[in-house]
């Protein structure tokens, strides 16, 4: 390094440059902000401290600020170490800055996200359809400034039939968390069809309250569906995450609850009553047409001659009934004769009437068990007269 | 108007019973006229609902 010959002041910036850039490097470097200007091209120029030292830093408007600066807040800056020639100076060109203790917040705030999506807050499956017509609104913002006047006058326009019911909070501030949920809950005792819950852009700071876990809470245990509308188009919140449907600022949330002007509606409604009269003549006829088929059906026509057929069946029965009864009848007589005549034929006086004789012992008729060796006497009674006889001998035949 | 729509897609479907039929036809018409006059003394009305914290 060391030359014989003077070298120029830019050679030996542009040694110290590429000293600085390649064996420095990136650093990350903590301190208190002092003298924190933002230029009008929107590049930043500000320098770090500590107690005995400052560097200078300077942050192009390309780089993205998640928050606003100011002289004596404690921060941390990354980037790279380089040299501005023209003064001879050397600064840090910083690609990020955070506040110092947002590293802890950031990470609290990380935890708190990551644990209401495990419980399913951020879930698709649980977002509800916002209402195509919806006819009371509720809002959930600041009573003063543009957002609530872009929202009515976006509704106004579109949707004058609508019916809103605005229940102001501070969107803003340490009461602001606290005040959004609590309007969420009041306007849960309404008939509101759908809730718009939002503020204007701002800083991530300005938005915080939506970012918290209150107001995620107070948007999931809602009954009534909610649009969120936080800031413009960049910004995405908690709540838009857990809101049913996110609408990129307040006037696009009013526009998504008045798709419909009154015009279109009255249409809609014309077309509705066109069905609805359509379709229900349709069936009616239907119906007729049903009711005639079944009156006009054989069935139903040729009940006259099912029921004289009936009758006739009926006769025919009784009829056979009455011969059966006279046929069993005259059978049953007959048999009655028959049996008397053989009956009669087995009366023990009959035989007589064809010569035969009966033996009797005083009133008793003699059968064939009784032995007359035990008689001394017996009648022979025959057809016309009696006779005593004595008994001589018996001969057993068998 | 929500009511409205389904009734008319209750119908259209078919497979309702005639008594049903009648009544949801009734009802669609009312509310069709309700929504009507809904409509037509539409001015935007905007009620003030006071929170706890209010």
């Amino acid at each position: 390094m060391m030359s014989k010959d003077a070298i120029t002041v830019s050679n030996l910036t542009q040694a110290i440059t590429l000293l600085l850039r390649d064996e420095i490097g990136i650093v990350r470097v903590t301190g208190e902000i002092s003298g924190f200007t933002t230029a009008a091209s929107g590049h930043r120029y500000f320098t770090i401290k500590d107690e005995s030292a400052q560097i200078d830093c300077v942050m192009w408007a390309s780089r993205t600020l998640a928050f606003r600066p100011k002289s004596g807040m404690q921060v941390v800056v990354q980037g790279r170490l380089t040299v501005y020639a023209i003064r001879g100076k050397y600064q840090i060109d910083c690609d990020r800055m955070t506040a110092a203790g947002q590293g802890d917040l950031y990470l609290a705030f990380a935890a708190m996200k990551e644990n209401l999506a495990e419980r399913g807050y951020f879930a698709t499956e649980r977002k509800r359809e916002i209402p195509a017509f919806p006819l009371k609104i509720g809002v959930v913002t600041s009573p003063t400034g543009a957002v609530i006047q872009d929202i009515l006058t976006t509704l106004k326009r579109r949707s004058p039939h609508c019916e809103v019911y605005l229940c102001p909070a501070t969107v803003q501030g340490e009461t602001a968390p606290e005040d959004i949920a609590l309007a969420i809950a009041a306007l849960q005792n309404t008939d509101a069809d759908v809730l718009i819950v939002g503020r204007g852009g701002g800083s991530i700071e300005d938005l915080w309250a939506f970012n918290t876990e209150q107001v995620a809470e107070a948007i999931y245990h809602s009954r009534i569906p909610i649009i969120s509308a936080v800031g413009h188009e960049t910004d995405f919140t908690i709540a838009d995450f857990v809101a049913d449907l996110r609408a990129a600022t307040p006037t696009a949330a009013a526009e998504l609850v008045s798709q419909y002007d009154r015009e279109t509606l009255w249409q809609q409604i014309t077309a509705w009553e066109n069905r609805l009269n359509r379709v229900v003549q349709l069936e009616m006829q239907n119906y007729d047409q049903r009711l005639n088929a079944l009156i006009n059906s054989y069935a139903f026509q040729n009940f006259g001659d099912r029921l004289h057929d009936r009758a006739q069946q009926l006769d025919e029965a009784e009829h056979n009934m009455q011969k059966a009864l006279v046929r069993h009848l005259r059978q049953s007589t007959n048999k009655l004769e028959s049996i008397t005549a053989h009956l009669r034929s087995l009366h023990p006086l009959s035989p007589l009437q064809r010569g035969f004789a009966l033996l009797c012992s005083g009133d008793r008729l003699l059968s064939n068990e009784d032995s007359l060796a035990e008689f001394d006497t017996v009648e022979i009674v025959r057809r016309s007269e009696i006779a005593q006889a004595k008994i001589e001998q018996v001969i057993d035949k068998e | 108007m929500q009511r409205l729509e389904e009734i008319v897609e209750i119908l259209d479907d078919g497979e309702v019973a005639l008594d049903e039929m009648l009544s949801l036809y009734e009802e669609g018409m009312k509310r069709s006229q309700y929504c009507r006059e809904y409509l037509e003394k539409a001015e935007q009305k905007v009620t003030l609902i006071q929170s706890q914290n209010s």
